[in-house]
């Protein structure tokens, strides 16, 4: 009787020693998928709180750093790309990895261009099969609407945690870019759609007074 | 007389049986190509001219003279006017928790909620549902077996279209006189698309080619209704070494 008892303390023990330990370890991805989001969120809501007096050049540089280390650029162009992306040159994919980029930090420099009072706030960390991470977010507009923003992050070829996909109201922006961009090089070729993302640049540059 | 409606009637059934024995055995999440691209591009080209030379601009002037609450009042007029078709398309869909509720938040919104104008039922906790019978064929395991775009109407599909219909029949508005109706209905498309104009500064401002962003953002937004919010996560890239024009799907 004694002995049972005691082999089952051990038990115990050695459950309570080893539990919190394997959580946390199966944790750690987790909480670095979400840091990549919420460090992304963070820096949005700073510069719409500062978005007056930054004006849209002073967004782009604030944003750029930012943007540039949490998104997966170069996973990202290949997908949206898609089948295309073998029939280019290493030339014709620096340029669009560039353009691309580029597009993506002035969209965001763009957008984000007041403050009224909007939150960010994260829902849920999903791990799915494989490697990537479903950091469920939520943007929460004063009138108290919200939009509902899904980030797929996963490993980058180096092994940062990044964003490969955005997921707003079930919009997948990477399906979007796919489905919009493929359809350009398919009927008017390569060299057009690198013209129309310079284009889309200089537009967001000079916007109307913003 | 009573035949022919009879022999339409039936047609119009078969039709749709036909329609779902085709696409009964697509998965909704599977995005299709466009078999009729040409005819949809000319339609869009068309809906677009009409939307930037007279709706847009009257819709943006709309805006401007009619203060928010009272666009608010309008929203919710309509969106209790498709109460009917939303309760019924819960009851097809086998949602009868949700179907009692939307009964309740339709009483609540035409009585106390003065004809709907106001959503008084939203408050006590009743919130809008957004069903129709393009997102029950779907919840039935109906694919959009092809993409449409309806002159006037816009991004539609096979599937989804037979709820143009419906809705129509089901609205209590169809059944006021022409008189009413048609200005109300003029209202409400005014009023409609004064509600998405932020979003059709993102497809101006983003998309390169506008007709394939608004297919895709159509299809996957229809994908996301059916599923309620939740659609299946996948990650399916496509193949690049053989090139294969297997489509991406991402939710």
């Amino acid at each position: 009787m004694f002995k049972k008892f005691l082999s089952l303390s051990l038990i115990l023990l050695a459950a309570a020693w080893f539990a919190p330990n394997s959580p946390a370890a199966a944790e750690q991805p987790q909480n670095e998928a979400k840091q990549v989001v919420e460090k992304l969120h963070e820096a949005l809501i700073d510069v719409m709180k500062r978005s007056s007096q930054l004006g849209y050049q002073g967004r782009l540089e604030n944003l750029t750093p930012i943007v540039q280390k949490s998104f997966d650029f170069p996973a990202i162009a290949k997908i949206i790309v898609g089948r295309y992306w073998g029939t280019l040159s290493d030339q014709d994919h620096q340029a669009f990895l560039d353009a691309f980029s580029r597009l993506s930090t002035a969209t965001y420099a763009s957008r984000f261009d007041s403050y009224g009072g909007e939150t960010f706030r994260t829902v849920a960390v999903e791990p799915q099969s494989g490697q990537d991470i479903i950091v469920k977010t939520e943007l929460v507009q004063a009138d108290g609407s919200v939009v509902k923003l899904d980030y797929v992050v996963r490993p980058s070829e180096n092994g940062q945690w990044r964003i490969l996909n955005v997921i707003a109201d079930g919009v997948s922006d990477l399906s979007l870019k796919h489905a919009d961009y493929t359809a350009v090089i398919k009927n008017e070729g390569y060299p057009a759609l690198l013209a129309r993302l310079n284009d889309k640049i200089s537009k967001y540059a000079k916007p109307s007074g913003k | 007389m009573t035949w022919d409606r009879q022999a339409a009637g039936a047609g119009v059934g078969a039709l749709l049986i036909a329609a779902m024995l085709g696409g009964c055995n697509t998965d909704p999440t599977v995005n299709k190509d466009d078999d009729f691209e040409g005819m949809n591009r000319a339609f869009y080209k068309f809906n677009d001219a009409l939307d930037k030379h007279i709706i847009k601009p009257v819709a943006e002037e709309y805006v401007k003279v009619t203060p928010q609450i009272i666009r608010t009042g309008v929203t919710n007029f309509f969106y209790n006017m498709d109460s009917p078709n939303v309760i019924l398309n819960d009851i097809l869909q086998g949602k009868l928790k949700q179907a009692w509720d939307d009964t309740g938040r339709f009483i609540t919104n035409s009585t106390i909620g003065v004809g709907g104008l106001f959503d008084p039922a939203s408050g006590s906790g009743l919130i809008r549902h957004e069903e129709d019978l393009g997102q029950t064929f779907g919840k039935w395991g109906m694919g959009e077996i092809d993409y449409l775009v309806i002159p006037l109407v816009g991004p539609n599909s096979v599937r989804d279209a037979p709820d143009l219909v419906t809705s129509a029949l089901l609205s209590p508005l169809y059944y006021a006189s022409f008189v009413v109706t048609f200005p109300l209905g003029a209202l409400n498309a005014i009023n409609t698309r004064a509600n998405l104009l932020d979003a059709s500064r993102i497809v101006e401002e983003a998309a390169l080619d506008p007709y394939s962003f608004v297919r895709e953002a159509y299809r996957q937004n229809r994908i996301y209704k059916i599923y309620d919010g939740n659609p299946p996560i996948k990650v399916e890239e496509e193949n690049l070494d053989t090139g294969e024009t297997g489509v991406l799907h991402v939710y």
